[in-house]
């Protein structure tokens, strides 16, 4: 099952870069960027998150699939989603307070806030996804299965 | 208690404080514990998990619905409807508004009113309450600290999987385990007295501050070894295993000597001080050893009592919010500044004027006196001018003791 993990990072990709401007306005109080380059800021690195969070929910949300495979565990989308939730929380959370704790740099900050909640939200998306593929819940099935 | 620190002090320990206490009282409020610990990992799970959750049950519910009834699918079709009905409306107006608004200064002038400079903290503000008033604990940790006592019950049945003497070899190998690291502390302990009693650097190159920084960062490796060590190895029947008497002296003794090694920091820590200056992290050491020594004298109390890793967890961290509400009882600013002003020659003003409002009346005797050049003399009264602007910003809920008694000690025209 491939497919919530390509639509999970679809989804957190673009998101990611917004919470991350989104936090770097917030900590500076200052728009550091003209309108054109936020724009093509905005869409390039919304193309390197997007392929980040790809690479980044094979291997984080791929391992939590392992473990609970190896268990044999056999938790459903939603049991498998608030199995893991404490372990994303803390795990993201804990360096994001050392960032605070350790580093006085509103760029490293806003990375640190951004791949927490893009961790968290990704991991909410792929949980929906794989629901959604679980239940088989289609609203407008391709005509291709009709024929 | 918190809340009265923080209208006393107003320092940055007493609101960690009382948002500590905030937590272990919803903690409190929800599960029927007493641990510290589990309290309070509840608390900042619940704070953290409780919009995503939400987030996740809305989607999850839905999609439910949508294939398994098809009436609740619709009721939550129309609560979608009304609610955008409303906020697309609000939000199109508001995009507008602020387009208006950035090309028509006019404009903008008669919606200087409209102000989103505290929509980040009420919704961060939303955020903590919605973990507080609903409520996600951690099940997997209840469950397991449901388990948990604190003493240590001896197991009567042989594993199957061990050896029948595995604990005998085992007694033997923490034998000459904690025989060697005894060895090793002891000459480390007897050198650093040495040190201490001659005041004779043997190394050359080394100052106080290096001795000082090596001694603390062995203190926390040793530490934390000791612990775990002791740990591992008075985990189940060594406890209760007759031919143990020499493997708890010398852990005894091992204690002993890293209770040794925290007192010897201490005083080189002092001496330090009294060399340099007092500062934050100088206090941290401090504070950090107290703890060390604490956890040191649990650890002793657990190996003579039989107790539990969970009794050791429990009655540290119920020690560590002790001293978290003290601190937030102490000045540390004031007595920071008077401290260094009194007795350090030449002090630090940058690192002074970079601490909080409170220290202000104790540095503004030395503004007029010459002893600060022009960066420090410009930064010291920035301070005071933020600090009077902030003042009258705020409204009397903001009103604290601290900030009252610096306003007190400005002179009146700067008022």
């Amino acid at each position: 099952m491939v497919r919530p993990y390509i639509t999970s990072a679809l989804k957190v990709g673009p998101l990611s870069m917004m919470i991350f401007f989104l936090c770097l306005y917030g900590i500076e109080n200052t728009n550091s960027f003209r309108m054109d380059d936020f724009l093509m800021f905005f869409l390039l690195g919304s193309c390197m998150t997007t392929i980040m969070a790809m690479v980044a929910s094979f291997v984080v949300y791929g391992v939590f699939e392992l473990v609970q495979k190896y268990y044999h565990l056999r938790l459903s989308a939603p049991a498998l989603f608030h199995f893991f939730l404490p372990v994303l929380l803390f795990g993201f959370g804990s360096i994001v307070a050392i960032t605070f704790l350790l580093i006085d740099d509103p760029f490293s900050i806003s990375l640190a806030i951004s791949s927490f909640l893009s961790s968290v939200f990704g991991w909410c998306f792929y949980c929906y996804s794989k629901a959604q593929v679980e239940q088989a819940l289609f609203p407008y099935p391709s005509r291709y299965k009709k024929i | 208690m918190s809340t009265v620190a923080i209208i006393s002090l107003h320092s940055g320990l007493s609101i960690l404080s009382f948002g500590v206490f905030v937590l272990l009282f919803v903690g409190h409020q929800y599960l029927e514990v007493q641990s510290i610990f589990t309290m309070l990992l509840n608390s900042i799970y619940s704070v953290m998990a409780t919009p995503f959750i939400w987030l996740q049950k809305q989607f999850l519910s839905r999609s439910m619905a949508s294939t398994h009834n098809s009436r609740a699918n619709r009721s939550q079709q129309l609560t979608v409807l009304r609610i955008s009905a409303v906020a697309i409306p609000i939000v199109g107006a508001v995009i507008f508004l602020s387009l208006y608004a950035s090309a028509n200064p006019v404009f903008s002038q008669a919606f200087n009113w409209l102000s989103f400079d505290s929509l980040p903290f009420t919704l961060f503000l939303a955020f903590l309450l919605a973990g507080f008033f609903f409520y996600h604990p951690l099940k997997r940790l209840n469950s397991w600290h449901d388990q948990q006592g604190f003493q240590i019950l001896r197991q009567r049945k042989p594993l199957s999987h061990a050896h029948p003497l595995s604990l005998k070899f085992e007694i033997r190998t923490a034998f000459i385990l904690l025989l060697l690291l005894n060895l090793l502390l002891f000459f480390f302990n007897a050198s650093d007295l040495h040190y201490l009693m001659s005041g004779h650097i043997p190394v050359e190159g080394f100052s106080h501050a290096d001795f000082v920084h090596q001694g603390i960062y062995t203190l926390i490796v040793s530490i934390v070894l000791a612990i775990s060590i002791i740990l591992y190895y008075f985990r189940g029947n060594i406890n209760f295993f007759q031919a143990n008497t020499t493997l708890k002296k010398l852990a005894y003794i091992w204690i002993a000597q890293n209770l040794l090694l925290a007192i010897s920091s201490a005083y080189k820590n002092a001496l330090y001080i009294e060399e340099f200056s007092l500062t934050y992290k100088r206090i941290g050491v401090f504070v950090y050893l107290l703890m060390a020594i604490i956890g040191l004298i649990t650890t002793y109390q657990k190996l003579q009592q039989k107790r539990t890793l969970w009794y050791l967890l429990h009655i540290n961290s119920w020690c560590l919010i002790v001293i978290l509400l003290i601190n937030s009882y102490v000045p540390w600013d004031p007595i920071i500044t008077s401290y260094n002003l009194n007795k350090s020659n030449e002090p630090d003003y940058g690192y002074l004027i970079s601490l909080s409002d409170s220290n202000i009346p104790t540095l503004l005797p030395y503004l007029n006196d010459g002893l600060l050049n022009d960066r420090e003399r410009s930064a010291f009264e920035d301070k005071i001018k933020s600090f009077q602007k902030e003042k009258k910003s705020q409204s009397w809920l903001s009103w604290n003791y601290q900030d009252h008694l610096t306003l007190q000690a400005l002179p009146k025209e700067s008022k």
